[in-house]
């Protein structure tokens, strides 16, 4: 690969750079400074170490399109602005490519911000992706991204969709403006890769604001300065010359970046309010000289629109969810199911694999108990998994792919922003909501997209506490929906109103203030049905492999105490509290017991009790109140501590229990006859 | 640093109105952020004093989306009132606005090249 000049010229930058990096201490340094140690120092280094590429752009410009177009890895692509957090990692002529997660500008602002950050700074080159719909919008990053004279290159992504627009862009003149190859692209359908593979291997340090440059060069006379009167910064030895400090740090420094700031050793500059205001009106004019065509309002824009006011928008998000329960709670988890699970599997399945047991052990064997028996191995775990979970599980994923594909997503964000503020929330929590519906575990992670820490506690606790996950959803949909219309929306109600104590109660209870929302509304777009269906089976083999080992593990768990008769004491000692309380069968206690290893797993243990529909509709509320499971558990004591773990931990049994209880109460006491 | 902004609001003009009064249909220029943690995202996204914002729908004492340029944006209620507006009259005619702003309502377009099937229509 021939290098560029200008790369050059950067690399004794670039080695600064990367030892700046490496002398933060590991506590401090996100965990993509590792990546320094690891990487090349220079771009002209040996043979044989890669050069780092990264993907940078606004959310939702089509980032991860690109990165699986580029890599042939599948990554996350969705019709939502922040869907990926993390950054994913694949290789790319013999470089490595990262994915970045979709930043407006790079800063310490929020946690997306600074993974965004660490990974620009260390990479060699950078691939800037711009929405070519939302020009003005994206050129902001661009311009920060060339005021930090790092090498790049500007994909112009989603260049049919600006066609369909009748947008039309004066790209000779952005790449004469901005001083780096600018290449019209169209990820998801692999238009303008083999042009954008040509310009990678050149890419060029453009065009800095004169602005920008001045405040690089004070503060780089400031570090020199600093440098002479203590004889050092930060770290003494590493960094000892200001002068091979890289521009994009300098410029971090010169915007206010307090980590820049902490890692430089001095105090953070003062002149982000004026580069940035200099960066936006230069990102407008080159905006008004780019775009030549005007653009109309297409379908999309127009629904986009009126899905967000509240005439249209509300009775739309009503059917919305009715199609939701209609498709899961009727379609998937009656029909399907039935037959999945009522035929296939305890039908066919299960009778053959008993048979064929029977055939090496007799039926009293503890092996053949442990693999054929009430909580066999072998036939109630993949009944469970395959014929009641997997259908589910599924089911939820498709629809949840095609909500977020659609683009449908952040006006529910929108409406639902009021009331989520009486929460603590704002409406972008609504995001890793509906994706708890998913999956807790995995929307525990999503919780970073909440801006303060105030947020993620509260988010937190309502995952942990009120949100069922969607193999839990499912079980409960079965137990739940053919006991009538009015049993589900009493379900429904009695957990939204947990939900809201538990908001309201920790907005009350946590000290300080909620931040506002503010999120991109993109255009309402037709999902495309083979991403819907890679991102569904990606989510459903991840969820199996979550799933499957743990489940089998909880089986193995119950049934050994089951053979051994401590799961019979663990039921008489809780007695009072499953059939005096919660007057629910004894049994039950078990169906708990299980919900502790997982809860889709302890409500599947509920469905094969004989049960009252009363007593269904109570064990419903109770489990889906009860403990996040051990998966979500591990997550929180990594993503939150001990405590606050302990504290969800604990405060959903309580919850859990004391609602269970009262709403058993309720029912008798209105006089409620359950079918 | 929230009171701080919030005085800053009072300070200002009577009759200028924040983003939170915006009503639906309407499109606003932008007079003065208040400068706090919510500016540099804004500033990021598009929006800085002297822009023109097209209001899609405001919830009392809610949210509020505006159109800039092509990006739609929603904007929470405290957020929005750190924002100063004053109210852009229509013009008669598209030219000189910034594109997508200030178009009116949807159809509008639509009624303007189709006149000679409904008639005259009176503004």
């Amino acid at each position: 690969m021939v290098l560029p000049k200008e790369t050059a010229t950067v690399s004794a930058a670039e080695t600064g750079k990367k030892s700046t990096s490496a002398a933060v201490p590991a506590g401090v340094a996100p965990a993509s400074a590792t990546k320094s140690t690891t990487s090349p120092p220079t771009i002209t280094s040996a043979p044989g170490s890669t050069r780092l590429i990264a993907l940078a752009g606004n959310p939702n410009c089509g980032k991860s399109a690109l990165f699986n177009r580029l890599t042939g890895l599948y990554v996350n692509v969705s019709n939502f602005p922040g869907t990926t957090v993390d950054i994913s990692k694949g290789s790319w002529l013999g470089a490595e490519l990262i994915d970045t997660p979709g930043v407006y500008g790079v800063g310490s602002y929020s946690d997306e911000e600074r993974i965004a950050r660490d990974s620009l700074l260390q990479a060699d080159v950078v691939i800037n992706v711009v929405n070519a719909t939302t020009l003005e919008r994206d050129l902001f990053l661009t311009l920060q991204l060339l005021d930090m004279g790092v090498p790049m290159v500007i994909a112009l992504n989603m260049m049919d969709e600006a066609e369909h627009l009748g947008i039309k862009l004066d790209i000779p003149m952005l790449a004469h403006l901005t001083g780096v190859p600018v290449v019209p692209i169209v990820a998801i359908a692999g238009r303008g890769i083999d042009e954008l593979t040509k310009a990678v291997a050149s890419p060029k340090i453009g065009i800095s604001d004169a602005q920008a440059i001045k405040a690089v060069q004070e503060e780089r006379r400031r570090l020199a300065a600093e440098a002479q009167e203590t004889g050092r910064i930060a770290d003494p030895g590493r960094i000892a010359d200001p002068g091979r400090i890289s521009q994009g740090m300098l410029l971090l420094l010169a915007e206010g970046d307090e980590e820049i700031a902490q890692r430089l050793g001095v105090p953070p500059g003062e002149h982000r309010e004026l580069i940035y205001t200099q960066r936006r009106r230069r990102a407008d004019r080159l905006a008004a000289k780019v775009i030549k065509g005007g653009g109309e309002q297409k379908l999309g824009q127009i629904l986009g629109e009126w899905t967000a006011r509240p005439i249209v928008g509300i009775p739309v998000l009503l059917l919305v969810l009715w199609g939701l329960y209609w498709f899961i709670g009727v379609v998937v988890a009656q029909i399907v199911v039935e037959y999945t699970e009522g035929i296939l599997f305890t039908e066919y399945y299960e009778p053959f694999v008993r048979q064929l047991m029977a055939t090496f052990l007799s039926a009293e064997n503890f092996v053949y108990k442990l693999l054929a028996g009430e909580f066999g191995l072998l036939t109630m775990t993949v009944t469970y998994l395959f014929g009641l979970l997997l259908p589910l599980v599924a089911g939820f994923y498709l629809v949840l792919s095609i909500m977020e594909d659609s683009g449908y997503l952040p006006r529910v964000a929108l409406l639902t922003d009021k009331i989520l503020n009486r929460l603590g929330l704002n409406g972008r929590a609504v995001i890793p909501m509906i994706l708890g519906l998913g999956c807790v575990t995995m929307a525990t992670f999503t919780t970073r997209v909440l801006a303060s820490k105030r947020e993620r506690t509260i988010a937190l606790a309502l995952l942990g506490i009120a949100i069922p996950c969607s193999a839990q959803l499912g079980v409960i949909a079965v137990l739940v929906t053919p006991l009538g219309l009015a049993a589900v929306a009493f379900y429904v109600a009695i957990i939204l109103l947990i939900y809201g104590l538990i908001g309201v109660t920790l907005n009350r209870m946590l000290p300080g203030r909620s931040s506002d929302l503010l999120l991109d509304l993109p255009p309402l777009r037709l999902p495309q049905p083979a991403n819907i269906l890679k991102k569904t089976a990606s989510r459903v083999s991840a969820f199996l492999a979550e799933a499957a080992p743990i489940f089998a593990v909880g089986v193995l768990l119950v049934a050994v105490l089951q053979e051994t008769g401590i799961l019979e004491a663990i039921q008489r000692a809780v007695g009072p509290l499953t059939a005096g309380w919660l007057q629910l069968p004894p049994e039950s206690a078990q169906a708990f017991v299980m919900g502790l290893v997982r809860r889709d797993f302890g409500a599947a243990g509920l469905y094969s009790l004989a049960m009252t529909a009363h007593q269904k509709l109570v064990a419903s509320i109770t489990i889906t109140l009860f403990v996040p499971c051990i998966a979500s558990m591990l997550v929180l004591f990594k993503e939150r501590g001990v405590r606050d773990a302990l504290a969800i931990f604990l405060g959903s049994i309580f919850v859990a229990i004391g609602t269970g209880g009262l709403v058993s109460r309720l029912i008798y006491l209105i006089g409620w006859n359950l079918p | 640093m929230f009171s701080q902004s919030v005085k800053t609001a009072t300070e200002t003009e009577a009759q200028t109105l924040t983003l939170a009064d915006a009503r639906p249909g309407e499109t606003y220029r932008i007079i003065s952020i208040s400068p706090w943690d919510g500016r540099e995202q804004l500033l990021r996204m598009g929006l800085v004093e002297g822009s023109e914002v097209y209001c899609i729908t405001a919830f009392g004492h809610g949210p509020v989306a505006v159109r800039s340029g092509r990006t739609n944006i929603a904007i929470g209620w405290g957020l929005a009132r750190q924002i100063m507006v004053k109210k852009v009259e229509k013009m008669a005619s598209g030219v000189g606005r910034p594109v997508g702003v200030g178009e009116g309502r949807w159809f509008d377009g639509f009624a303007q090249r189709n006149r000679h099937r409904f008639g005259r229509r009176d503004r």
